[in-house]
């Protein structure tokens, strides 16, 4: 159990990293752009929400699998299969919480001012300079709600890991798929202590940030 | 050359249409007109926020854009001062730090603020202190910028008339030897700060001139003042 629990932390861990780097210009664009482009990735974005994890799953499966194009790219590439691996789970982990590493930064982003960001240009800094000293000091509470809401996210996800990475004891084995295995097994005591130690890390998580958000402001 | 500004803009936009052609010299320019007359976007183009659909401006002699040739200077590159009604200060840095955003240096702007008598509120934060003595960093930060142009977008609107009055004053002292122009849709503003005045309406210029040409709106002032019934006879509370 704790080392399924060990495992589930290092992959909301590391998805939410990745997600506060890939979910930073997403964001942006999201929050400052218009048409049809901005409509088009918002709609990707948020799909996580109301799409399946098995359909998620499924298509990763198909992407990935050992003879297609992308698949046997991948396993040159890095010299074993993507597919029930560690990097499967980070993958389509970080896939599967864009909505929740995204959307509270482009809220953020969004309710900056307008007239803050103009008055950065008339001073002379470039759109870059502006994001660092301007948009991204005013929007810690942002960052904060990404992180914490992806990486508390992750720590639930059951469909798509379990299809992705399978359920491989020590490899790929979360601790939502050994609350599952363990109810299965009928071994409810070891189900119970899981379910527990995943339902008071996710609300410490969120409280924590909670409390750090209050404490910025 | 010195000190003066033409501005030739044209810009159709959801149904409404823009066409400007003036020239602002050195010292205060008020634009006055309605709301929805234009007047923010022809400074939101000035100060290279915003593009026009054809048009002309040069500032001081430096040329900002050119439809005709391509040309677009961007913001950062203009140099120009831009102050708006409110939110001009970063709510994140304190009055110093917001000062020394402009200057790139808060040694220069700690020297600014002593030299304005603004050094009591340099750590301060902007919600620490009032909507006048904002405004007041905003356009010390502004003029200290050492603009070509400086642009003030209905600075005074969210002001009473103490803390108006006392801004007006200060920025005829501050603005004195930069080309300024200043939006806003209040006559009486517009007859204050004097010197020469624009009239817009519905994106087009009525009239120019010195500041009797407010005059005629007070008339209107007195009109729409007569107009209302005052309530006589309550009992004190």
């Amino acid at each position: 159990m704790i080392e399924a629990f060990l495992l589930s932390l290092k992959v909301s861990f590391l998805t939410a990293l990745i997600l506060t780097v890939v979910g930073t210009p997403l964001a942006y664009l999201l929050a400052f752009r218009r048409g049809l482009l901005k409509v088009v990735l918002e709609a990707f974005v948020i799909s996580p929400i109301v799409v399946p994890p098995t359909v998620l799953g499924f298509y990763f499966i198909y992407l990935f699998r050992p003879d297609s194009p992308v698949g046997s790219f991948v396993e040159k590439l890095f010299g074993k299969p993507p597919l029930f691996s560690f990097e499967a789970l980070v993958f389509a982990s970080v896939i599967y919480s864009l909505p929740f590493g995204v959307i509270p930064l482009r809220d953020a982003f969004e309710k900056i001012d307008r007239r803050l960001i103009e008055i950065a240009y008339v001073f002379g800094y470039s759109r870059l300079q502006t994001f660092l000293k301007v948009i991204l000091p005013n929007s810690v509470g942002g960052f904060l709600s990404s992180w914490s809401l992806s990486f508390a996210h992750t720590m639930g996800e059951f469909g798509i890991v379990l299809m992705v990475g399978g359920n491989i004891p020590g490899q790929t084995q979360t601790l939502s798929i050994f609350i599952y295995d363990a109810v299965q097994g009928l071994e409810y005591r070891q189900a119970h202590l899981a379910s527990l130690l995943l339902l008071t890390s996710s609300i410490l998580t969120l409280s924590l940030t909670g409390l750090i958000r209050w404490r910025v402001r | 050359m010195e000190g003066k500004v033409k501005v030739y803009a044209k810009k159709v936009y959801r149904g409404f249409s823009l066409e400007v052609d003036l020239v602002f010299h050195g010292g205060l320019n008020v634009i006055l007109g309605p709301s929805g007359s234009g007047k923010s976007t022809l400074l939101r183009i000035m100060a290279g926020l915003e593009r026009p659909d054809e048009g002309f401006m040069s500032c001081c002699g430096e040329i900002f854009f050119d439809t005709t040739r391509n040309l677009w200077v961007p913001p950062q590159k203009r140099k120009v001062g831009l102050v708006f009604q409110e939110n001009n200060l970063l709510p994140n840095l304190n009055i110093l730090e917001n000062v020394a955003f402009a200057l790139r240096s808060k040694n220069k702007a700690l020297k600014v603020l002593k030299d304005f008598g603004l050094e009591d509120l340099a750590y301060k934060r902007p919600n620490q202190i009032s909507g006048g003595q904002k405004q007041k960093v905003a356009f010390v930060r502004a003029v200290a910028f050492n603009p070509r142009i400086l642009l003030l977008d209905e600075p005074f609107s969210s002001l009473d008339y103490r803390a108006k009055i006392d801004l007006i004053n200060f920025l005829k002292k501050i603005a004195s030897n930069i080309p300024c122009v200043v939006v806003t849709h209040d006559p009486v503003e517009a007859f204050l700060l004097g010197h020469r005045v624009v009239l817009l309406e519905k994106g087009k210029v009525t009239g120019q001139g010195g500041p009797e040409l407010v005059k005629e709106y007070f008339k209107e002032i007195e009109d729409l003042l007569h107009g209302i019934e005052v309530p006589t006879g309550g009992e004190p509370i």
